[in-house]
């Protein structure tokens, strides 16, 4: 098994068992049930090279992680099981584009560069996560819209940029 | 579905939720959405400009020769963290080394090589555009170009050897040659008797006519051997060429063509060749090695084709051949081309036809087909026909079971009768 597998593995059981155990905690014992089957399902889809199922199950561990959240299950066990599913998403994928090459130039390399990226995007997450699940401001209901709007805005101009530039 | 958009409704229904729900805990897992975008987006070059060279080592080879590529990517851009480079090869070709596509990373002005080897089979290969992908780390955005290619190798048939053919055009050219001229000089064939005349070698004299006639000398003459004109004409018609899944009968005719076109000009005949089919693809008659180069060429990109206007051999341009010189077709034959050959033959030209038998082919490659079919013998019958009015009009006609080599077929047809092919035993 590679170093990429062995990290896929390690975040596909971390997710599930994340989830499992806030479903766990809340004593909802069938629900923890699932979510250590779908994780075994991901693993399944992910070693049969089921390219189609990747996306379904991340909507899936979405809808399970939100889920517990709106449920009031704990958030930061459900909220790092987001991010050990949303790693492994990633790196299956990535994984996929590597297999798809005849050749790979330098694959310690590109391996580490994307690993690299990715521990940047976890640990900047990691970080916002924590700082916004421990600190609670209550905002109006107009500042929550305002914001809103606002990302709205930022998010439109994003796509527009996006678009322009043909990706 | 798009990678960034499953992301970005993932997160945009994460903040309807919590907005709806006034629950900023569900807020917090569209974080993580959110922060990978923005690395995936903030990692993409941001402008793509990127070169491919393909250079070949060689241009020109032999069916079956290994030609060796190396492709060249530079990056004139910013940096690109995953490059896809897809390297395709044109139908025909085979990749015998190195990879389709590779993917690979390349700083500003950095440059990545790779090397490929690869065979083919006759014909003339424009190098395919080279297709490379620009992706960001995560693969979320991807940008697709299409860097083409000026390169071409030709893979002319390799010709194969053919003993001399007797052929005996009317008329020949003014240089010595293998081929009977009709006339008489110096040579090795006895061809006439005439008066001694001042200079003749005595060893040329016939004592026993000279005894006999008691008026003088008379002195043997032999034929003269010259190099003649030889047209080659190679039927590319659609519609006489039969075509059964990859195979086809018109590369036995190319390969035919190859070897005799080799066989003429090592003989030192001035030959030129005529590709009738979609088109009419003319080489100028020439002499020796470089003519056979151009003929090679001509073979390599020549090509079946339709053309209502010549589906018939009738607008055949034989006023291209000298007067009187040989021409040698390679054609399937259809039952329309008799009239025209015979007029062809009438014209005054020394016609040569080598069929390769559709029939034979269309057999051996449909085993269901048995070949005491009503549809086959009937088929056979027909051709017959065509076979023995062109006999009857004085064409040389040799109908070629393409699983037999020429040669073996041109052997057991060289029984000499007059310096002709004697073509009429075999059935058809």
């Amino acid at each position: 098994m590679s170093r990429l597998e062995r990290i896929i593995w390690i975040d596909l059981i971390l997710s599930s068992i994340l989830s499992a155990g806030a479903y766990a905690l809340g004593s909802q014992g069938i629900v923890a049930f699932i979510c250590i089957l779908a994780g075994c399902a991901w693993i399944v889809a992910f070693q049969r090279r089921w390219q189609w199922a990747g996306n379904l199950i991340l909507i899936g561990a979405f809808l399970i992680t939100a889920s517990g959240v709106v449920l009031q299950f704990n958030p930061y066990l459900l909220a790092f099981s987001f991010l050990a599913a949303l790693n492994g998403w990633d790196l299956i994928h990535f994984s996929i584009r590597v297999a798809a090459a005849d050749r790979v130039n330098d694959l310690t390399g590109t391996q580490n560069v994307h690993l690299r990226k990715l521990l940047e995007v976890d640990i900047f997450s990691s970080l916002l996560m924590v700082l916004a699940l421990t600190v609670q401001l209550r905002l109006p209901f107009g500042w929550i819209l305002l914001l809103g709007m606002a990302t709205v805005i930022v998010l439109t101009r994003l796509i527009k940029a996006i678009q322009n530039q043909n990706l | 579905m798009n990678r960034f958009w499953l992301l970005f409704v993932l997160a945009t229904v994460d903040f309807l939720v919590a907005l709806i729900l006034r629950n900023g805990a569900v807020a917090v897992l569209a974080v993580p959405l959110l922060i990978y975008l923005a690395a995936g987006l903030q990692a993409m070059p941001e402008n793509v400009s990127i070169d491919a060279v393909q250079v070949l080592d060689q241009n020109l080879v032999n069916p079956g020769d290994p030609v060796n590529a190396i492709v060249t990517i530079t990056n004139h851009g910013s940096r690109i963290d995953e490059l896809e480079v897809h390297i395709p090869l044109n139908p025909g070709l085979d990749r015998i080394e190195g990879p389709a596509a590779v993917l690979t990373q390349l700083a500003p002005e950095q440059t990545g090589q790779f090397a490929l080897t690869f065979t083919g089979s006759r014909g003339v290969y424009k190098l395919p555009d080279i297709e490379v992908v620009t992706r960001d780390v995560f693969g979320l955005f991807s940008h697709s170009l299409s860097l083409p290619q000026s390169g071409r190798v030709t893979i002319p048939p390799s010709p194969d050897r053919l003993r001399r053919l007797p052929i005996r055009p009317l008329e020949t050219r003014g240089f010595a040659g293998p081929i009977p001229s009709r006339l008489g000089g110096s040579g090795t064939d006895f061809f006439d008797v005439r008066e001694y005349q001042l200079g003749d070698p005595l060893r040329r004299v016939n004592w026993r006519i000279t005894a006999r006639q008691n008026r003088g000398l008379y002195t043997n003459d032999y034929e003269l051997e010259r190099t003649a004109n030889v047209g080659l004409i190679l039927d590319a018609r659609q519609s006489s060429n039969i075509e059964i899944g990859q195979d086809t009968i018109f590369e036995y005719s190319i390969a035919a063509i190859a070897a005799l076109a080799a066989m003429f000009l090592n003989d030192g005949n001035r030959v030129g060749l005529l590709t009738y089919g979609y088109g009419m693809e003319w080489v100028f008659p020439g002499y020796g090695k470089v003519q056979q180069d151009r003929i090679l060429r001509a073979l390599a990109k020549a090509e079946t084709g339709h053309n209502f206007s010549l589906d018939s051999l009738e607008n055949l341009p034989v006023r291209l051949f000298p007067a009187k010189s040989q021409i040698v077709m390679v054609s399937p034959l259809s039952q329309s081309d008799a009239e025209t050959l015979v007029r062809l033959r009438a014209r005054g030209y020394e016609v040569l036809m080598i069929c390769p038998d559709p029939i034979s082919f269309e057999l051996k490659k449909t085993p269901h087909i048995r070949a005491d079919d009503p549809a086959v013998r009937l088929a056979r019958i027909e051709r017959r026909l065509v076979v023995n009015q062109l006999k009857q009009s004085g064409i040389q006609l040799l109908n070629w079971d393409v699983d037999l080599p020429l040669e073996q077929i041109l052997r057991s047809a060289q029984f000499y009768r007059g310096s002709r092919l004697n073509l009429s035993e075999k059935p058809v």
